[in-house]
């Protein structure tokens, strides 16, 4: 393929890849460590009916509609699970599992039930995303990267998720002291007024913003990947937090690329004319890095005094 | 009666045809097993493990698929689909095992990283299989979400048959699985391993989903499995009781979900039985009167009251102010103080009546320490309702014994 | 252990007490897990809270410290709410409430008491380097700063906790139990610390693990059990009355001896 076809065809999908693959993994460092992957899934499940609802309420796949649709599903389901845990005295797996199926439900019905599948949004996409159609018919050159004007038809998702991976930056910047305090010891972080609820919260927040960015391209259960497999497999080779950080970006990254790569061209390499899901592949090579740190990784048992 | 209502009546009560009919049974006998093993799983703490399992049976089933559609163009043969989505889901249980075990990783991680992972390599099988060109992968569409509408009698009556066996199974484990559940150690005591009753656990967990693919999809089993369970959790503590609540509400809601489904068109069937089964959970979580929300909220109320008009009464008969706005609030709506804070002839009583409660309560408790009448005393329960009428007197009688013995002594060590 | 290397420091009575409690009811469900409480810390005492299993003493601390919340009460440090005074007191949380397999080495975590200086985005500087270098150095672990917490004894971990505490420059310390489980050095290393922080005017309320021990090393004490028993000077507070009240009659005889013999160590001046 020439340099036009790649530029105006693999480029933005693998670029919206790594944004989405760094964008999760950031926030998924935390959720790991405070052993809360599951709320990562649970939250790409629940943003379904975010979206859904910022649709049919603006009528078109906007940026700001969705992020914050995103964002109020997000804080709806916390509360729920929050109910449910308390009143019931449920363990807190089992309250994530009632509410994030629910939502979920609840979204794919509302999406069936207001005839969105001429937007990109089915069900299936749902699922598994939507990745190889994000192309720039636009470029006509490498020299349109420069030119506002092509720059302007960039896809929807690739500007999305560049607010949304600023958002989570700038977060994680000027939040890390609270954050890591109120992950390693939160009630020593509220006897000293760092107010580990409303990092909490906020951390909930910036987790369904890269949610909702992400599952355009890779679906709603591929995020969970993209969530957990980095900061995993970091985790496995580091006992420095900030190190594991960005290692867990530098994983993404390889997985995105990597997985796009060998989803859009390994099966002709093999000598198959088709192409395999990209989305999948990403997934697919997250696990395999994680494998390898597995089997490999300096750190990966727990140490021992 | 509109045409939704006519075909919802007539599918509720089995008479939209015989494949709608057993699919409903097929539904309410899935809804029985999940809402039992469900349990077991809520109180062994593994909810999430049937949705490692729900998204690790997607691999198995593409392999099959292909494989099928390879060697007889007919890659629909449910038993065939089934062992392949049922050995795929193992591998992605023992996984989550492995990595937990092996590592430094916590337990939530390795199911959320075998449930992503899983899929994904599923996701790509299926596009592997979308481009053999088959013509069948529509099929396989079907797994994702469920699909009532599109199955046939033969698979219906497969499923149907596969949950009441499942059943069976479960009521005959139900002596040890109930013993492991609620007292392991105790288990362990009595020589039940309780290793192999979390293996078996496992095992019918892996059925439960495996069964329910065709209807309500590998990505909403775990809502069958999870939310029926957590709906009886308010209706009740007991171990047993649970489990059967959990079943009567997962039968339910299959039931119903599944005539809701078969009623209306295209819509996914695993989202309408997830929908219905909430609405079962919703009502419990408002109404029960166990740890329902109403209940709670009253009885929550209620208790703080009686501590305020306690401490108040307290606070008056030792001639301390009061201060706390609530306080005041209810001892002057029960006319026990003045607008100037001053006590009224009533409310004099009824501080004595009180200064005598806790006075006697400490008694009894010197001379008896149980966990039950500790549990009273802390919720404020007036001694006269714990004690029979001779042993009230009895105490009162102490009492006075010990207070002209301390009337000798000025000296209250530290006490106030 | 009995120390009088020095005669102990006045406690004054006129000014506001370090802490004080006045009717703290906190509750879950529909019963009480602290009930009308009243304490009162003085300024510069060594205080000590014990009571059986349940009776509510972690939940005191929380409560105090406005971690869980309360249905009643009134808590003032040294004459005002905790909004005013937080940066006075240091709190030394349970250690077994921590995941220490975090990625984190011990200097980090003793850098963490200094969250109320630098906020979120104030500099690190080496000044600040120095005061955790010079915590580590009290407690004891000079040589561990580089060290992963998940490979620290369970006393090297109270030591590291302690060290963060004493990195506040506080004036009331409270600490959950920071006596549990650990080995002989550190509770000498532990007790001396404290120690020296009541000789300089500091305050001390710890929640201790074991009643017979408790009058080692403590001046006043409150017993709970979802209700104050008893509070003031030690000597005043455990008597053989209380003490059955307090755990239900089921203090064994040898304890009730352990306790008398160290109250009279106390009294008696060396």
């Amino acid at each position: 393929m020439d340099g036009i076809d790649f530029l105006q065809l693999s480029l933005p999908p693998i670029v919206i890849a790594v944004l989405a693959g760094v964008a999760c993994a950031l926030p998924g460092n935390f959720l790991l460590l405070r052993r809360q992957s599951l709320i990562g899934d649970a939250v790409s499940h629940v943003v379904l009916p975010g979206v859904v609802g910022a649709y049919v309420l603006t009528g078109a796949m906007n940026t700001m509609p969705m992020l914050a649709g995103a964002a109020v599903a997000a804080v709806i389901a916390v509360i729920l699970i929050e109910l449910i845990r308390r009143l019931g005295k449920i363990e807190p797996g089992a309250a994530m599992g009632v509410v994030f199926t629910t939502l979920f439900a609840a979204g794919v019905l509302w999406l069936e039930l207001s005839h969105t599948s001429n937007v990109h949004l089915d069900v299936e996409h749902v699922l598994y995303g939507n990745l190889e159609s994000l192309i720039w018919l636009d470029a006509e050159s490498w020299r349109s990267l420069a030119d506002p004007a092509a720059l302007a038809f960039l896809p929807g998702q690739l500007t999305r998720l560049l607010y949304v991976l600023a958002i989570i930056v700038v977060f994680l910047v000027l939040g890390w002291r609270a954050l890591v305090l109120g992950t390693f010891d939160p009630d020593f972080a509220a006897g000293i007024g760092a107010r580990p609820g409303l990092f909490n919260i906020l951390l909930l927040i910036v987790v369904a913003l890269a949610a909702v960015a992400a599952f355009e391209a890779v679906g709603a259960v591929i995020v969970v990947a993209m969530f957990i497999c980095p900061p995993a497999a970091a985790r496995l080779m580091t006992n420095n937090l900030r190190l594991q950080v960005w290692l867990s970006a530098l994983i993404a990254g390889i997985a995105a690329v990597s997985g796009y790569v060998l989803a859009s061209w390994g099966p002709l390499w093999l000598g198959w004319p088709h192409s395999v899901s990209a989305a999948g592949m990403i997934a697919v090579m997250g696990g395999v890095q994680l494998a390898l740190a597995f089997a490999f990784g300096r750190h990966r048992q727990r140490p021992t005094p | 009666m509109n045409e939704f209502t006519s075909n919802l009546l007539s599918a509720l009560t089995l008479r939209a045809g015989f494949n709608s009919a057993l699919v409903c049974i097929g539904a309410a006998l899935l809804g029985i097993a999940a809402g039992s093993v469900g349990t077991y799983a809520l109180l062994r703490r593994r909810s999430l493990a049937s949705d490692a399992a729900g998204h690790a049976t997607l691999p198995g089933l593409v392999i099959v698929f292909i494989l099928l559609s390879w060697l007889s163009g007919d890659a629909r043969w449910v038993p065939a689909l089934m062992l392949g989505a049922a050995c795929s889901a193992a591998v992605g249980l023992a996984s989550v095992q492995l990595i937990h075990s092996r590592s430094r990783l916590p337990e939530d991680a390795a199911i959320g990283i075998v449930l992503s992972v899983f899929f994904g390599v599923g996701i790509v099988l299926m596009t592997v299989a979308q481009n053999l060109q088959t013509g069948q992968q529509a099929g396989l569409a079907a797994y994702l979400l469920g699909s009532a509408a599109s199955m046939l009698r033969n698979e219906a009556q497969l499923i149907a048959a596969a949950a009441f066996l499942l059943s069976l199974v479960i009521y005959a484990l139900r002596r040890p699985l109930n013993l492991v559940c609620f007292d392991p150690d105790y288990a362990r005591v009595q020589g039940l391993s309780v290793q192999r009753m979390d293996l078996a656990l496992n095992i019918l967990l892996l059925t439960v989903v495996v069964i329910s693919l065709k209807v309500v999809g590998l990505v909403l089993s775990v809502a069958l499995t999870i939310i029926p369970a957590v709906a009886a959790r308010f209706w009740t503590d007991n171990t047993r009781h649970m489990v059967t609540v959990a079943a009567t509400l997962g039968g339910a809601g299959g039931y119903i979900g599944a005539a809701l489904s078969s009623s209306t068109e295209n819509l996914p069937t695993g989202a309408v039985i997830t929908l219905t089964l909430f609405s079962i959970f919703l009502a419990s979580l408002l109404l029960a009167p166990a740890r329902g929300v109403l209940a709670t909220l009253l009885r929550h109320l209620s208790f703080r009251r009686r501590v305020h008009r306690r401490q108040g009464l307290l606070a008056l008969y030792r001639g301390e102010p009061i201060y706390d706005g609530l306080t005041l609030k209810l001892l002057r709506k029960a006319a026990w103080i003045r607008r100037d804070g001053v006590a009224t002839p009533a409310g004099a009583i009824a501080a004595q009546r009180a200064a005598r409660d806790e006075q006697l309560w400490t008694l009894l408790r010197k001379r008896h320490s149980s966990n039950k009448l500790a549990r009273q005393y802390h919720q404020l329960v007036p001694i006269r309702h714990v004690l029979s009428e001779d042993a009230l007197h009895e105490l009162e009688r102490e009492l006075q014994a010990r207070a002209s013995e301390d009337q000798g002594q000025e000296e209250d060590h530290g006490r106030h | 252990m009995t120390h009088t290397d020095s005669a102990p420091p006045e406690i004054r009575q006129d000014i506001d007490p370090a802490l004080r409690i006045d009717g703290l009811t906190v509750s879950y469900g529909g019963a009480s897990v602290l009930f009308s409480v009243d304490f009162e810390a003085p300024v510069g005492s060594m205080s000590v809270i014990v009571g059986p299993n349940g009776a509510g003493k972690s939940t005191l601390i929380k409560a105090v410290l406005g971690i869980v919340p309360r249905i009643s009460g009134d808590i003032k440090l040294f004459g005002l709410p905790l909004s005013a005074n937080r940066h006075r007191v240091a709190y030394v949380p349970q250690r077994a409430s921590i995941d220490w397999d975090f990625p984190a080495c011990v200097a980090d975590v003793v850098a963490m008491g200094l969250y109320q200086e630098l906020g979120l985005l104030r500099r690190y500087t080496a000044d600040h380097r120095e005061r955790v270098r010079e915590a580590l150095d009290r407690v004891g672990l000079q040589d561990f700063a580089q060290r992963q917490i998940g490979q620290l004894s369970g006393g090297q971990q109270q030591r590291v906790f302690v060290a963060r505490a004493l990195v506040q420059n506080a004036d009331l310390y409270i600490l959950d139990e920071p006596f549990a489980a650990v080995d002989a050095a550190t509770e000498r290393t532990l007790a001396a610390v404290l120690q020296r922080l009541v000789l300089n005017g500091k305050t001390v309320l710890c929640v201790h693990h074991e009643l017979s021990t408790a009058a080692d090393y403590f001046s006043h004490a409150m017993l709970l059990n979802v209700r104050c028993i008893a509070y003031g000077a030690i000597q005043d507070v455990f008597t053989p009355e209380a003490l059955q009240e307090t755990y239900g009659a089921r203090l064994s005889v040898e304890q009730l001896d352990r306790i008398r013999h160290s109250l009279a160590g106390r009294a008696s001046p060396s």
